[in-house]
């Protein structure tokens, strides 16, 4: 029981905070806002946000960063109906190809990553190009349209009443916490980001390990590119584009340090929904869609600084840097 | 993957049992017939280096088996090859009479050798147990998960039988030093070691907690394992090891048992060579008083530090590596800011809180790294030089190009800096050469007091001459230099007065004439 309430303790950080704050200030700006049905909106919204930092939260925690995501998930999804539209593949088969062509993708930002030592924005940022290529060689700058819509159950199916991408990313944010957090494989992870030397020396496979995480990233990637295809029931290389970046303020806002060794994938839900519920709320109140991205900036920004100092001891820093250090004794 | 290359890869150390580890691993207690360990003929070599040149060693089960030697004797590296965290060149480790291949740090792991290293090797935001039991977590659920209560039990065991009482769910940041270094050795009975590395344990802890850990390798010393015990403090050689082993210029000079040998025997032997004259230094008479520090404290690195730095002459600051001289020019050029205590610059009491504020009051600090930090690489001669000084030489905006080539010019011809021109790059000059760009860099700011960390280190022979004739130059010219240097010859020849550091002190001050290296070393391990 203590535990319960220690890990409830926990979870009341600043980007929760911030977050129960949007709600009441968007409930009393707009009526429809607090409803079940929005709140339905704001998850489908959130599903495929949710996927795709669920890698990047894997990612940072090892001290790394994945910048190949957006691009990967558009490459999933236009593989995915070039082969349903092309090949006349079962849409689940093709489905589960795009998601096999992102993991490939992942595995090699991994194996360059880990094998020959360099930072990990050198390959991913690579891959973002080549995938992104690749997915406009595939489409050929076309729009890909006119495929068997049976994805799209994934977006807008409903399960015991529930939204289905609710249960996808409940059920996969499960997996992935009890991963972290129980398995051995978690624990490494952890370690890797924290002290990466440390980590060796214990005996942990690191570079095995970081190579596998990236992989995974891809994985997600994918599925998260199956997900927005299923959405929007059209694929194009460059509408994914930008997820790269959103991916990792989600994570980065949720909690986890970009330092690696802290954080997981508790936090990143945060982060998704705080962001997610953010853009939902801009738009029922009526924000123009350019101002909305000011709002956005500001409130990532106090949600990092609360979540990673304090709210009150990131102003007595700034107090403190307005009043001065004092001032340095005269030449001699 | 394998531990074993050699005849056997059978399971005889397969993962140990909750038990087992309880019980403590090895049955015979005391000194047995056989060594436990033998290692033959073991060299290594770095690039440009030779670490290591044909060293033996052995250890018995229930010995503490210590190993001595200057900064950069070999320790460490036959610490490293023994842990797998290196493969040597050439040599044999026999461990039970077995020769053995130690190709990982994970083989070294199952070969049951635990080292805990000087900078700890633990993981902040982990778990106590979590750390304990990190890569070898006790599994449930088909060997899915992590058995977390069997690791937390595991580990309040494990402590325990230590004598310690540490939460196991206790995050590793939230333990003091000694407390996080009881974490290692209970790791280190986790992994059912027979071998336990003890890597300059000591050297962040007080005398209390000292007494504690010798406990605890007594304890393991009593189950039977076999300690090596690395360590600077020759008294505390004498209180924990059985028998003391002494490397210099990475050989092995000699084993003795630690009754036999006295502490200034063991110092012979780790100094060794001859020192001859062969430093450039012309005597200067002693001016006034420019730098003085009284009473300086920074918490846990200094205590209560008191120096005189005069006009004419070099004072070196020697010690050992940890002992708190580069934390002290930290201090004095403002990176560091002191709790207590006064620093005086030219006789006017100052407050240095900033590297900016102490180079307006005329100090230099050329650090010990100067690849890192002293130098832009991939800049010209010229640009390093005058970077530092840009304010003083270009009052107005714009930088005058003729201005700055000729006074680059200057100094690389009053410094002798060897370069084909001035736009060369720094990184392609040789060390001597950049420690020369370094030293112009700070000359350029008219720097008035220079502090020089390892100034000669990694430098050719001829290369370090030149530099203590400009040393001694400067010195001449009536800019004083507090010198900070490992290398004894360098200290004993280049200064004027010496102070020794120890533990955050000053242990001792001489005078050139009176000093030499049996009294300082002496000084400085606190015999």
């Amino acid at each position: 029981m203590p535990r319960l309430l220690g890990i409830l303790a926990s979870l009341v950080s600043g980007p929760i905070v911030i977050c129960l704050g949007m709600i009441a200030v968007f409930s009393l700006l707009s009526e429809n806002f607090f409803s079940l049905s929005n709140a339905v909106n704001v998850v489908r919204q959130a599903s495929v946000l949710a996927l795709v930092a669920f890698g990047q939260t894997f990612v940072i925690l090892l001290a790394g960063i994945d910048l190949s995501v957006g691009a990967v998930m558009g490459l999933t999804s236009c593989v995915t109906a070039a082969l349903m539209l092309q090949a006349h593949l079962a849409p689940v088969l093709a489905a589960a190809v795009g998601i096999g062509v992102a993991t490939v993708c992942g595995l090699a930002n991994g194996l360059v990553h880990s094998f020959l030592g360099l930072n990990p924005f050198v390959p991913t940022f690579g891959m973002w190009g080549m995938a992104l290529g690749a997915a406009l060689i595939i489409t050929e700058e076309r729009v890909l349209t006119g495929f068997r819509s049976t994805l799209r159950v994934l977006h807008d199916g409903e399960f015991l009443g529930l939204p289905a991408p609710l249960l996808l990313v409940a059920g996969i944010f499960l997996i992935l916490h009890t991963f972290l957090k129980a398995t051995p494989h978690g624990i490494a992870t952890y370690a890797i980001g924290g002290n990466e030397g440390a980590a060796r020396l214990s005996g942990v496979r690191v570079r095995l390990h970081k190579t596998l995480i990236y992989a995974f990233s891809g994985f997600m990637a994918g599925a998260a590119g199956v997900l927005f295809l299923a959405r929007s029931n059209a694929a194009q290389a460059i509408d994914t584009i930008g997820y790269e970046f959103d991916s990792i303020a989600a994570v980065v806002v949720g909690g986890t340090s970009l330092m690696g060794g802290k954080g997981g994938v508790a936090q990143t839900l945060v982060g998704v929904i705080l962001i997610a519920t953010l853009r939902n709320g801009l738009n029922m109140v009526g924000v123009n869609l350019y101002l909305q991205l000011v709002f956005i900036g500001v409130v990532l920004i106090l949600a990092y600084v609360t979540e990673n100092q304090g709210l009150f001891h990131a102003l007595r820093e700034l107090k403190r840097r307005l009043a001065g250090v004092p001032a340095s004794v005269e030449e001699a | 993957m394998s531990a074993f290359r050699g005849s056997d890869t059978d399971s005889r150390h397969p993962r140990p049992t909750e038990a087992q580890i309880l019980v403590g691993v090895a049955t015979t207690a005391g000194r047995t017939a056989d060594p436990l360990l033998v290692a033959k003929g073991i060299s290594k070599s770095f690039p440009g280096v030779a670490a290591l040149s044909d060293v033996d060693f052995d250890l018995y089960a229930g010995e503490v088996h210590a190993l001595i030697g200057e900064n950069g004797a070999g320790k460490s590296t036959l610490i490293k090859l023994l842990s797998g965290v290196y493969p040597i060149d050439s040599g044999t480790f026999i461990l039970d009479g077995q020769k053995i291949s130690i190709d990982s740090v994970r083989a070294a792991q199952e070969l049951g050798v635990a080292t805990i290293y000087q900078e700890m090797n633990l993981i902040p935001e982990l778990t106590v147990a979590q750390n304990i039991l990190l890569g070898r977590e006790p599994r449930k659920g088909a060997g899915l998960l992590v058995d977390a209560d069997a690791a937390r039990r595991t580990s309040a065991a494990l402590l325990g039988s230590l004598g310690q009482h540490i939460d196991p769910d206790a995050q590793v940041k939230a333990l003091s030093v000694p407390q996080q270094q009881m974490v290692e050795v209970a790791k280190a009975l986790s992994m059912a070691a027979r071998i336990v590395v003890f890597d300059e344990p000591t050297g962040t802890l007080a005398e209390k907690e000292t007494e504690a850990l010798f406990r605890t390798i007594r304890l393991l010393k009593a189950k039977g394992m076999g300690i090596i015990y690395i360590s600077h403090r020759l008294e505390e050689i004498k209180e924990i090891a059985d028998r003391v082993t002494v490397l210099r210029d990475g050989h092995h000079i000699r084993t003795l048992s630690v009754g036999e040998a006295g502490i200034d025997e063991l110092v012979k032997l780790m100094v060794g060579r001859e020192l001859k004259d062969q430093f450039p230094r012309r005597r200067q008479p002693r001016g006034e008083a420019v730098l003085e520090l009284s009473h300086v404290s920074l918490r846990g690195v200094l205590h209560d530090v008191s120096l005189a730095v005069h006009r004419g002459e070099i004072v070196g600051l020697s010690g050992l590596v940890g002992s708190g001289r580069t934390a002290l020019a930290r201090v004095i050029f403002g990176v560091d800011r002191p709790d207590a205590g006064e620093i005086r610059v030219f006789g006017r009491p100052v407050r240095v809180d900033s590297p900016l504020t102490a180079s307006r009051l005329g100090l230099a600090f050329l650090t010990e790294d100067r690849k890192a930090l002293g130098l832009f690489q991939i800049r010209s001669v010229s640009d390093n030089i005058i970077l530092a000084a840009i304010q003083r030489l270009f009052p107005r905006f714009w930088i005058d190009a003729g201005r700055e080539r000729a006074v680059a010019q200057d100094f690389v011809t009053r410094l002798r800096i060897q370069t084909p021109s001035l736009g060369q790059l720094v990184q392609f000059l040789s060390g001597g050469n950049q420690q020369k760009v370094v030293l112009a860099k700070w000359l350029a700011t008219q720097a008035k007091i220079f502090i020089l960390d390892e100034p000669t280190r990694g430098i050719d022979v001829g290369a370090k001459l030149e530099i203590h004739r400009l040393m001694d130059e400067l010195v001449a010219q009536g800019t004083p230099i507090v010198m900070i240097s490992s290398e004894m010859p360098e200290i004993l020849g280049m200064s004027d007065r010496i102070y020794v550091m120890r533990d955050g002190r000053i242990g001792g001050e001489f005078a050139h004439h009176e000093a030499n290296q049996e009294r300082i070393l002496t000084c400085a391990v606190g015999g």
